[in-house]
């Protein structure tokens, strides 16, 4: 019972580095708590990229260790890191975060097909998964059955990244991930996003990391940190790009 | 069984998203599994078909030529007899103790596209099609006089003729001749069942109606009556010669015996052939053709399927967000392989199956058309084995085949990770 809950995820001495060239990522310790929510700020090519594919244990560090909500994604075999990514992780992406093919609410259930985990905590919510993704888009401001029954090619780039938030957190991850999602948005419309992610993700209970290479978003979050503080490899503009 | 699921559905939501070039590529193989069916089909149909057209016939006899041809133009009503055989020299044969009968075949004129054959109540009592079925009578019966005709099943039906129509014979075999025998119309006295054969597109008449009109009987007082018995004129209407005849034997065992002296009769050049060895002989002719046809269908096949293999890798660079998307939420890279061959799999089996079911449509429309050109019935029946193995195999291939794009978009979105790198 008295065991501390594991930190949302932890690097320690962790070194990447594409093909055997020069490591473009080089962090010696960083630790996020569960429930925190994390700023990181760093221009392109300061290997932000290359910081969330560790995490999400899409890339195994060249040398050290990641860990997430306690489990060792370095040491697991890939099949064992897509499960957990499916589990614990919501991810919201720049743009184009939606697959054109699906309805609303298609995109929004689909993580729940990857995870068992996800699929019964939305079905605590809801008698029903699309009634979850339902739910879900109502608060985002999504309601409506005139939006609803569009193509997802059809909505602005403020209305995919809210449905792109409701699918980060379906089944409540306990770890969402935004990498630039408002890099496509007008400043006031940035800030409201910005609100409404972190709003949501408290109600979710989710640890948040959200990266920007625009530091004035940094206000709304308890803690803030720039690549140039944590990431000790030499920076260049094009670094992380081979 | 859960992945596979979301595996297939995304496929299927994916390719309907794109059904402009998915609807291409399943309209080009299935072209293709189409024709390798049809090419397979009508072989096979052209094979039972020819060989149900006769049936309990030892032999067939005709002038000298070569055995295909007499075969073909005497049963099939394919081409044209090279020479006659002489009046007296079939009364030989008929009289021949081996024989059991005979049915005289008299070649050369033409209804309206519909060939006419001059023959005799033996041919009506005797003829056996689809392994011994006896010729029917939808209507009426059989000719009784100089001047009276019996339809095949299609003549009646595509010329509208009902018994007691009068109908015009034209020399030659053209859709429209020049030489018409008008000054002696035939009456309809029956019209046949129809049997799947080229029976049902001949006009039969007697012998001695065939020599009436190519003589200039009619002009005489006798024709003037009302109704002439074909056997009260049969000496005066007697024929030089015929096209040739179809012999049952009292026994097969005597098969060989009277084949030789057909083939060694010294009154005149004969020859008497077995039709199924015959019928043998020209298989072996079109084998080479049927061969190549059919090679030349799997390799267009083949080039469909490519074309499908090259939509799938183009499509590839622009859904490569897509792929990183779906590696986001915990799909595998394995997944995104299955997606591809998922695809490619869906694809190449709603072509395929829409394939076979285009070219047994097409088989029900070409029916008459073949029937009236090459002398036999499609039956454009269920779909059989043949048709099963080639869905199967194409399904398999485009599987096999995809490994191609579906590896390229594994390794991609290995590299790619969750950011496109372009």
């Amino acid at each position: 019972m008295a065991t501390p809950d594991p930190p949302a995820f932890r690097l320690a001495q962790v070194e990447f580095a594409y093909g055997g060239g020069a490591p473009v990522v080089d962090i010696p310790e960083l630790e996020v708590a569960q429930g925190e929510r994390l700023f990181v700020e760093g221009p392109s090519g300061s290997g932000k990229s290359t910081l969330l594919c560790l995490v999400a244990g899409i890339l195994t560090p060249t040398s050290g260790t990641v860990d997430v909500l306690g489990e060792p994604v370095s040491a697991l075999g890939a099949a064992a890191r897509d499960r957990l990514r499916a589990e614990k992780i919501g991810f919201v992406f720049q743009m184009f975060n939606l697959l054109p093919y699906l309805s609303l609410v298609d995109n929004v259930v689909l993580p729940c097909h990857f995870s068992r985990t996800r699929a019964a905590v939305a079905l605590e919510n809801s008698a029903s998964l699309t009634d979850e993704a339902d739910r879900l888009l109502d608060r985002l401001g999504l309601g409506g059955n005139a939006l609803r029954g569009r193509r997802v090619t059809e909505l602005s780039i403020g209305q995919q990244q809210r449905v792109a938030v409701a699918r980060a957190l379906i089944g409540r991850p306990p770890l969402v991930v935004a990498d630039e999602p408002t890099s496509a948005m007008d400043a006031t419309a940035r800030l409201a996003f910005v609100e409404l992610l972190l709003e949501e993700c408290a109600l979710a209970g989710s640890t948040v990391v959200f990266v920007s290479h625009d530091p004035s978003l940094a206000t709304s979050f308890e803690r803030a940190v720039s690549m140039a503080e944590i990431n000790a490899a030499p920076q260049e503009g094009m670094a992380d790009a081979r | 069984m859960r992945a596979s699921a979301i595996l297939f559905s995304l496929a299927a939501k994916s390719l309907l998203n794109r059904r402009l070039t998915a609807g291409l590529t399943v309209l080009s193989v299935a072209v293709s599994v189409a024709l390798l069916i049809g090419v397979d089909r009508v072989r096979t149909e052209a094979r039972t078909s020819f060989t149900n057209t006769i049936s309990g016939a030892d032999l067939i006899v005709g002038a000298r030529s070569g055995p295909v041809n007499l075969l073909l133009y005497s049963v099939f009503r394919i081409g044209d007899a090279t020479n006659n055989i002489g009046w007296e020299s079939y009364q030989e044969i008929r009289s021949r103790p081996e024989v059991a009968w005979t049915i005289p075949i008299s070649l050369g004129d033409s209804h309206r596209g519909f060939r006419v054959m001059g023959t005799d109540d033996g041919y009506f009592a005797h003829y056996r099609f689809a392994r011994g079925r006896a010729l029917e009578f939808a209507d009426g019966g059989v000719f009784m006089n100089v001047n009276d005709a019996v339809l095949g099943a299609d003549v009646a039906e595509s010329l509208g003729y009902a018994v007691g129509e009068s109908i015009i014979v034209s020399h030659g075999i053209g859709d429209v001749s020049f030489e018409n025998h008008d000054e002696l119309p035939f009456k309809v006295t029956g019209i046949l069942a129809r049997t799947g054969t080229p029976v049902d597109r001949t006009v039969h008449v007697t012998l001695a109606g065939i020599e009436a009109i190519h003589s200039d009987w009619a002009t005489t007082p006798r024709a003037r009556e009302s109704v002439v018995a074909a056997e009260a004129v049969e000496e005066e209407l007697k024929p030089d010669a015929i096209t040739a005849c179809i012999v049952g034997l009292e026994s097969r065992l005597m098969l060989f015996g009277l084949q030789r002296f057909i083939n060694d009769y010294a009154a005149e050049p004969l020859m008497a052939i077995v039709p199924g060895v015959t019928l043998q002989q020209l298989w072996e002719l079109l084998g080479a053709a049927e061969a190549a046809l059919l090679v030349v269908s799997i390799l267009v096949v083949a080039a469909g399927l490519v074309g499908m293999l090259t939509t799938l890798l183009t499509s590839l660079a622009e859904r490569r967000r897509e792929m990183a998307v779906l590696r986001s939420m915990g799909a595998g890279a394995r997944l995104v392989f299955g997606l591809l061959l998922a695809e490619a799999v869906l694809l190449a089996a709603v072509a395929a199956l829409s394939g076979v079911v285009v070219v047994h449509l097409a088989m029900l429309a070409a029916r008459p058309l073949v029937l009236a050109n090459f002398g036999f019935y499609l039956h454009a029946g269920l779909p059989g084995g043949f048709d099963l193995i080639v869905v199967a195999a194409v399904t398999g291939a485009a599987g096999l085949l995809a490994t191609v794009p579906a590896w390229r978009a594994f390794r991609l979105s290995l590299a790619d990770g969750l950011t496109v790198r372009t």
